[in-house]
């Protein structure tokens, strides 16, 4: 934990310093008062040093107990989920909202927990048209169909 | 004599717009989908109103906003189902209401449990939405001696202030604020029409909503942070009749009077910038706990220790929701997404919002008469089927909410540039959330920061650059003076706590309980 705070503050510190360095080619004051580079300067100051201030409080405070680390199967799906969220957004354009929606929900269902395989495909087929229902007839938004036309 | 009167006629025209067929039908579904979504545990308001918000695409504006925030105060009902019958709370608020809801579920009183959770919510909801409603006029009336450097001061307070009182350092509370401020100035800039940080990319024009970030820090980044902690929830076997759902007297004796403080101490907490329903619900049982004649009960099942905080945290809800209508400053993570839901919809709370939009503003109030009975009949006669929905096993419903975030995220615009955001934002929300560094501020930051860079370019034009302006305003000051010593607020917040406990201790004789 202690190592991942200094992790955190180190890259506030240089998210802050990044904005400053781009902010910085902006013009930072108008005849008329601040600029546009005014408020992203200020804001990537105050990030910066807030970041090392951060770091001087977590370096200056005791160390506690290392606490232990998730198991490794749950710290894994929580990768496992991101990765599927993201293949699922690009094969939206590809295969169609549907498609896709009931393949990941059916994956990450059968992944994660431990349910019968009537219950998975059950559950993320029903999701599915429930949320063609609500968004695509009942709030008439034009989802993705790709290729497969649904 | 006068403010009554024209009281009582606005919330005549309230309950006008909130008992049409439609916002009652509306307000109905908020209040449902709100206790369902606070059944489920880890699925805070926040995470509840910032993903549903899609389905409001559409809808009128003030039906829209009356099922939100129905959300939002039903959330606060639900979310004690969980902490009664799991020992895991459903919202942050209502931590504290399993060290004794737990105990008594486990005695085979949750059915007691249940209906005083029903009952001092209601009353808590219920004297909440009561003095938002004579409060709100008040403040907003107050409110219009504002000019640009007093709003600018008072955007300020509020992000110093949720800065300094959430997450476990002020320090990354201002790292978040003024990310935040910083997201909002991508795109083209509202002042000078310059672009920022576009780096040549038309999707990057409009900039980054806070929607999309709002859907994926609270429901992405929660879902993620749930996979982490998956695990089998071993739900306590109840059996719920209806007679065994009635309190006895001696519980209404004993929790009579721990409502009646909680609702009142829930409400000036709920008020404050920041504080919000967790610290309102502490603090009420921290009180209850000085002054209950049962202290060999407490974390066994003394009902007081249920009823007050559960009072508090409802009537906190609607609390908050004063600073957010009346002055445009919302002052927790809940209020801050609501504030969006009302800009999204072209409108603008303030001190003119009751004025502009008085429909909506003493609608949105009426409905929450109106949502808090309707709860109170969920939470008693509906409890069964709402303790059958918190047994879903949870790695059925991620997927559905992970699906449900990015169709929410892509019907904002019906494009896939949010989509990505908001995947970004969910990954980084789970960082966020897991080194606890409080996202509400981030969100604040993205909605008050264009409005802040607005009042402070007026003010500045006003006194002709000096930035004196800020200082020699009375109220200005007073309002950054406030915020700056919020950034204090957890060393501030326990000598409070000391002060108070103290002042408790003293009302509470012992020969009280004789």
């Amino acid at each position: 934990m202690r190592r991942a705070e200094i992790i955190g503050a180190i890259v506030s510190t240089i998210v802050g310093l990044a904005i400053v360095s781009q902010a910085a080619q902006l013009e930072y004051w108008m005849p008329l008062g601040p600029g546009p580079g005014f408020v992203p300067l200020w804001a990537g100051i105050t990030i910066a040093l807030a970041g090392i201030v951060l770091l001087i409080q977590v370096l200056r405070s005791p160390r506690s107990p290392e606490e232990p680390p998730p198991e490794k199967g749950r710290s894994g799906m929580v990768w496992v989920a991101a990765a599927l969220t993201v293949l699922a957004a690009l094969g939206m354009n590809f295969i169609g909202f549907s498609a896709t929606s009931f393949l990941f929900m059916a994956v990450l269902i059968g992944i994660s927990g431990s349910h019968r395989w009537t219950t998975t495909i059950g559950i993320a087929a029903v999701a599915t048209v429930v949320f063609l229902l609500v968004f695509k007839w009942g709030l008439q938004v034009p989802l993705p169909t790709g290729v497969i036309g649904i | 004599m006068d403010f009554f009167s024209s009281l009582f006629s606005n919330l005549g025209m309230g309950f006008g717009v909130a008992l049409s067929p439609m916002n009652l039908l509306f307000c109905g579904l908020g209040v449902t989908l709100g206790t369902l979504l606070g059944a489920l545990p880890g699925i805070g308001a926040v995470t509840g109103v910032a993903i549903l918000l899609p389905l409001t695409f559409g809808m009128d504006p003030t039906t829209a906003i009356i099922m939100l925030a129905g959300i939002y105060y039903g959330v606060m009902y639900g979310a004690t189902i969980s902490s009664i019958l799991l020992n895991t709370p459903g919202d942050a608020a209502v931590v504290i209401s399993a060290i004794e809801g737990y105990p008594m579920a486990k005695a085979g009183r949750a059915g007691a449990a249940f209906s005083m959770n029903a009952i001092a919510s209601f009353i808590g909801g219920t004297f909440g939405a009561v003095m938002l409603n004579i409060g709100a006029p008040v403040v907003a009336m107050a409110a219009l001696k504002f000019g640009p450097p007093e709003y600018f001061s008072l955007m300020i307070m509020a992000m110093l202030s949720l800065a300094g009182l959430a997450g476990d350092a002020p320090a990354k509370g201002i790292i978040m604020g003024a990310l935040g401020v910083f997201l909002a100035t991508i795109g083209v800039d509202v002042v000078h029409g310059a672009l920022r940080f576009t780096y040549g990319s038309i999707a990057m024009m409009n900039g980054i909503d806070f929607l999309p970030v709002a859907i994926g820090v609270f429901g992405v980044g929660e879902v993620l942070v749930q996979f982490e902690t998956l695990r089998e929830q071993n739900a306590l076997n109840v059996n719920l009749k209806l007679r065994e759902l009635l309190p006895t007297s001696a519980d209404w004796v004993r929790s009579r009077f721990a409502i009646l403080r909680g609702s009142i101490i829930g409400f000036v907490i709920g008020v404050l910038p920041g504080a919000g329903a967790t610290l309102a619900s502490f603090l009420s049982y921290a009180t209850e706990s000085k002054l209950t004649c049962h202290k060999d009960e407490l974390g066994k099942g003394a009902i007081e220790g249920l009823a007050g905080p559960e009072a508090a945290n409802n009537a906190a809800a609607a609390g908050s929701l004063v600073p957010m209508m009346t002055l445009g400053v919302p002052g927790s993570g809940t209020t801050a997404v609501l504030l969006g839901a009302f800009m999204m919809y072209g409108i603008q709370p303030g001190p003119l919002l009751f004025q502009n939009q008085p429909k909506l503003a003493w609608g949105v109030i009426a409905s929450m008469y109106i949502g808090n009975v309707m709860l109170v009949v969920l939470n008693t006669v509906f409890i069964p089927a709402f303790v059958r929905v918190m047994k879903v096993p949870t790695t059925l419903l991620l997927p559905i909410i992970l699906v449900l975030s990015v169709v929410g995220a892509y019907s904002l615009q019906n494009s896939m540039v949010d989509v990505w955001i908001m995947i970004a934002a969910g990954i980084g929300g789970y960082f966020i959330k897991k080194y606890k560094y409080p996202a509400a501020t981030l969100i604040l930051g993205l909605v008050l920061g264009p409005l802040a860079e607005v009042n402070f370019v007026r003010s500045l034009s006003i006194s002709h650059g000096e930035l004196s302006i800020f200082f020699t305003r009375p109220i200005s000051m007073i309002l950054l003076a406030v915020g700056v010593l919020s950034i204090f607020a957890p060393s501030l917040k326990s000598a409070a706590m000391k002060c108070w406990d103290r002042a408790v201790e003293k009302l509470a004789r012992p020969d009280s309980c004789a």
